[in-house]
């Protein structure tokens, strides 16, 4: 329609509905940001965990910052590591809410378990309940990069590894978190020994490296990944004996 | 004896002022109507040995099942109202199936029976929640090998249940469970625990025992691929029920 200057009102009214189009629906919004824009039933509090097990042993660390869009940091002791029985010891990244969401799950389960069953649950078993537990969650997943650490039932450190929906892994040692993509190689290096020449001496898994291996793991993802900082918690569970827990400074800028 | 049961035996769950309830009391008698069944436990494994009773040529005797399977190694036989196990079976199989499903690991025998035994009390004469109007008028034994070893539990309608060495229910049970007393030991082999079984068996039985009226399961301890000591439930084949019928 080809409007003139003799009909100002015409002309008026066409721009305007024209300009509220615009507004309702910019052009320069492109797929992807209007996709962004949506409300978002997750969020993502930063933060980093990881576990290494030993022969009798295993050893879990997490940082205990609670940040916001990486910078903005809210809360300086978020405890990311739960020690749910005597052999048991979960810890998980992600969204903060499902992250406690979770661990209240199990802890209802465990509770329930020793009345059904009357006996602890294992670490075995409660690694396989998890794997249902978050797979029965299939399309609205706890936002979680879960890792379950404990003593198994032949007394063997046990670490066992979660995608948000529960594909579950038997490892040796595991990261989850914002800085999982540098812990990861540091571990192949230090405790798989997988990235290192077969000349090299290779010094064997005592707990005392485990402890020390995460220490500098953590202080390394400090360095350089802004969402992780504050605190080491220090995790250590071995056979036989009572679990064992402690916290290190970390840098806190 | 019956005068005094007179009045409080209208309510199921209405106690007698001696302390009696005596619809279970009468529950527990039903089970001495049913065919005779018996478990015995040895260090190779458990078996159970069940009567079935052909009332008439006409019917199918394979057609009767007097031992179930509960899972791949528990099993399960049963006197009194056969209809009634029915249900208390498939809370045993639905229970094996969700331990499994949610631990990745086969149910201990125990805690199969612990939960059928509380369902063996879930009754009521409110239809509000309870499921059952009246007690259920079967006893079973519970066979199977878990991670301790072979077990044998027998549940009673009260829902009691007892870990046994060796155990007998139905009309016979108490002839039976006389000859079992006199017979077991500790160090029995299966094959023997078979054969002693049979013959008891054959013994208190009123028709005359043939492979086609008896029904045997073992279930035997071994090692699964992950390394878990689980059993094994094997049905005997007739073949098999004959020649140790025959060798009777």
């Amino acid at each position: 329609m080809t409007l003139s200057m003799d009909n100002p009102m015409a002309v008026m009214n066409a721009f305007k509905s024209a300009m509220s189009q615009v507004r309702a629906d910019p052009p320069w919004r492109d797929a992807a940001r209007k996709h962004g824009d949506r409300w978002n039933p997750y969020s993502f509090e930063g933060g980093s965990t990881a576990a290494i097990a030993g022969e009798d042993f295993v050893v879990v660390g997490s940082d205990t910052r609670m940040s916001q869009f990486e910078v903005n940091v809210m809360f300086r002791e978020a405890e990311k590591i739960h020690v749910l029985n005597d052999s048991i010891i979960l810890t998980t990244s992600g969204f903060y809410g499902d992250v406690l969401q979770l661990k209240r799950v199990l802890e209802s389960r465990l509770h329930k378990y020793r009345f059904d069953y009357r006996t602890d649950m294992t670490v075995d078993l409660c690694a396989e309940m998890l794997a249902r537990n978050l797979y029965y969650k299939r399309f609205f997943p706890y936002y979680t990069g879960a890792i379950l650490a404990g003593i198994d039932e032949k007394g063997r450190g046990a670490v066992f590894s979660y995608d948000p929906i529960g594909c579950i892994e038997r490892l040796q040692y595991s990261a989850s978190g914002a800085a999982e993509p540098m812990i990861i190689p540091f571990f192949d290096c230090q405790v798989g020994q997988v990235t290192v020449s077969k000349e090299t001496e290779k010094p064997a898994l005592t707990l005392e490296r485990a402890i020390s291996l995460v220490k500098d793991a953590f202080r390394v993802a400090a360095e350089r990944e802004t969402s992780t900082g504050d605190k080491i918690h220090l995790v250590v569970a071995a056979h036989g004996k009572p679990i064992h827990q402690e916290f290190l400074l970390l840098r806190e800028d | 004896m019956f005068l005094t049961r007179s009045e409080y035996d209208r309510g199921v769950n209405t106690f007698s002022p001696e302390g009696r309830l005596f619809q279970v009391e009468y529950a527990i008698e039903a089970v001495k109507l049913g065919s005779t069944s018996i478990g015995i436990r040895t260090n190779e494994g458990v078996i159970l040995a069940a009567e079935k009773r052909i009332t008439s040529r006409l019917m199918v005797a394979e057609a009767i099942e007097k031992i179930s399977k509960v899972d791949k190694h528990i099993g399960v036989t049963f006197s009194g109202l056969i209809a009634d196990s029915r249900t208390l079976v498939e809370r045993a199989q639905i229970e094996a199936q969700n331990y499994w499903f949610t631990y990745n690991r086969q149910i201990k025998v125990e805690d199969v029976t612990q939960s059928v035994a509380n369902l063996a009390l879930q009754f009521g004469d409110d239809d509000a929640k309870a499921s059952m109007s009246r007690p259920f008028g079967v006893a079973m034994l519970f066979a199977g090998c878990d991670v301790d070893g072979p077990h044998l539990y027998h549940l009673d309608p009260s829902g009691t249940f007892i870990d046994c060495l060796a155990k007998s229910i139905g009309a016979a049970s108490d002839g039976a469970e006389q000859n079992l007393k006199e017979q077991y030991h500790e160090s029995m082999t299966l094959v023997e625990a078979e054969k002693v079984a049979l013959s008891i068996l054959k013994q208190v039985m009123e028709e005359k025992l043939t492979a086609a009226n008896v029904e045997v399961v073992t279930i035997t301890p071994y090692e699964d691929a992950k390394g878990q000591k689980t059993g094994l439930f094997t049905r005997l084949t007739k073949e098999q029920l004959e020649t140790l019928v025959g060798e009777l």
